[in-house]
């Protein structure tokens, strides 16, 4: 067990990915009700996009934060072409998740027309490695972690300390109130999604440059990014983020300890067993019935 | 009394008819509320009150009639711009944020109104000194943990914030003891004195007969009394029987 603190930074640093996939399902769950399951195809097309202007010349960092914006974009576009049109039915919550599966699986299959079905290489941002416990992690992989935890402090001082920010909160806690109040719930949505996204590509862009730009980037991440989400609570964001990292160290624990193949069973057993003491997470709210 | 000069927020109702899925609520109301009046709603449980609050706030579109707001149409308009005309609602039950903070309550009702974010400071410190002590004292507290008194006042703090030209309050004394009903009407009082139209929608007359110069008494979707508030007209439509609790 000698080995542990390297197994467990290194399971925080691959968290990090999961931890913004997760903060992103649930800023974009609180203000539209929607799961959205689209999410990591949105931020993989995005960096596909971005790939492409980068191999025109257009500096890796760049490449970064243009990638953040086509993702936030694509989510605007999202929320106002299949989402808002949905309305507010009884099954709305079904529908809205059927709607975000199949527009992945567009997604998914668009990007294979589009950039063909052969893995990509991917820019890093800095080279090297550096050696921590005993193990050797990537500088990518550090500053990943790095930029992941500026963008969730950022996104907390947001939600905290801004009008807007607190408007979005208030929207989450009574929509309808929210309206009475005057607060223009179709801003609040469009922000969320662009955020949601946003942050989602960041995600997937330093995931391309640890292993390579593919369709299925963000398959078993945003996989465990939702084990996160369901242990933290899918209406609280520091529970996102929280379970992002443990799902991260918890994987990386069994894998080490126990047997590479059985890391997705391990962390899922873990979760059922969350789940099964407590069905709102550790950290949500329990689910009150909206009017 | 007509202050035409008085900027913004005269709303007007005329010839509301609605139904909730075919259900008659309100059967042809009209009702103009004069600027800088103090106005009291009442009718018992289930008259259309709460409807009414909510059409002329432009929370809920009429399925007929016509809404006007300083005499222009605004029937089809979305409920921000009743609140940037200056027309604020008091939801029933309050509505406040329970997981935010009493502050960010308050700052919500500016951010509705559109406003930016030094004057939702300086709003702020001119709608403290009217909130008792628990909410200027415990602005960092969640909304949801102050008491119902606390709560109410809250909410009308709120919606101070807006600066209404015109305030709707959907039953206020809902649940309340007397001697916080009082405070809160006082607030309203003050209100009204500095220009404010007072919209009191009420089941219980007793606390709103105090301060109502005019009177609507509805019943069953429609208006059975419209005037004075103070002779006896009202006093006998009062005694009618729709109000248990006539002075």
């Amino acid at each position: 067990m000698g080995d542990l603190p390297a197994v467990i930074v290194s399971g925080i640093v691959s968290g990090s990915a999961y931890a913004l996939l997760a903060l992103g399902i649930v800023i974009i769950f609180r203000s539209t009700d929607t799961v959205n399951f689209a999410i990591g195809d949105i931020g993989t097309l995005a960096v596909f996009m971005t790939a492409t202007m980068i191999a025109a010349g257009l500096p890796i960092w760049l490449g970064l934060i243009a990638a953040i914006i086509t993702a936030g974009i694509l989510g605007i576009i999202t929320e106002r072409t299949l989402i808002r049109p949905l309305g507010h039915s009884r099954n709305y919550v079904f529908i809205a998740l059927v709607v975000t599966i199949g527009l992945g699986l567009l997604i998914h299959a668009g990007i294979f027309v589009g950039w063909g079905t052969r893995p990509q290489a991917f820019p890093v941002l800095i080279e090297g490695t550096v050696k921590l416990f005993g193990i050797a992690l990537t500088w990518n992989k550090i500053l990943a972690a790095g930029i992941a935890a500026v963008a969730m402090i950022a996104i907390a001082w947001f939600f905290k300390k801004t009008p807007f920010g607190i408007a979005m909160r208030a929207t989450a806690d009574d929509p309808v109130a929210a309206r009475m109040v005057g607060i223009d719930s179709g801003r609040v949505a469009a922000i969320a999604w662009f955020l949601g996204c946003g942050i989602a590509a960041i995600a997937s862009f330093f995931l391309a440059a640890d292993t390579s730009l593919n369709p299925n980037l963000t398959l078993s991440p945003l996989f465990r990014a939702f084990a996160g989400v369901f242990l933290g609570g899918l209406t609280s964001m520091a529970g996102a983020v929280i379970g992002g990292f443990t799902i991260g160290v918890l994987d990386n624990v069994a894998g080490r300890y126990i047997s590479a193949s059985y890391r997705d069973t391990m962390v899922f057993a873990i979760i059922v067993l969350v789940l099964f003491i407590r069905p709102a997470g550790v950290l949500g709210a329990g689910r009150k019935e909206r009017v | 009394m007509a202050d035409t000069k008085t900027k913004g927020g005269t709303v007007a109702v005329a010839g509301i008819v609605h139904r909730y899925a075919g259900v008659l609520a309100l059967n042809g109301v009209s009702l103009d509320v004069q600027p800088g009046t103090f106005t009291a709603v009442l009718g018992p449980n289930g008259a259309g009150k709460s409807t009414l609050a909510q059409i002329l706030c432009g929370v809920l579109r009429p399925t007929q009639g016509s809404v006007t707001v300083d005499g222009v149409a605004r029937t089809r308009r979305s409920r921000r711009a009743f609140v940037e005309d200056g027309v604020v609602l008091v939801p029933e039950g309050r509505r406040l944020f329970g997981q935010l903070t009493v502050r960010e309550n308050l700052l919500l009702g500016a951010y509705g109104a559109r406003c930016g974010t030094a004057e939702m400071h300086r709003r702020l410190a001119e709608t403290l000194p009217l909130m008792p002590r628990a909410v200027q004292e415990g602005q960092e507290r969640a909304a949801a943990t102050l008491s119902g008194g606390e709560q109410q006042m809250l909410a009308v703090g709120r919606a101070i914030m807006a600066a209404p030209r015109t305030i709707v309050l959907d039953e206020p004394s809902l649940g309340l003891a007397p001697i916080l009903i009082d405070k809160v009407y006082e607030v309203l009082g003050q209100l009204n004195e500095a220009g404010v139209t007072v919209v009191v929608i009420e089941q219980i007359a007793a606390h709103a007969m105090r301060y109502a110069k005019s009177l609507t008494v509805l019943d069953r979707g429609s208006i059975v009394y419209s005037g004075s508030a103070t002779d006896d007209a009202a006093e006998e439509a009062l005694k009618v029987g729709y109000l248990g609790h006539a002075t």
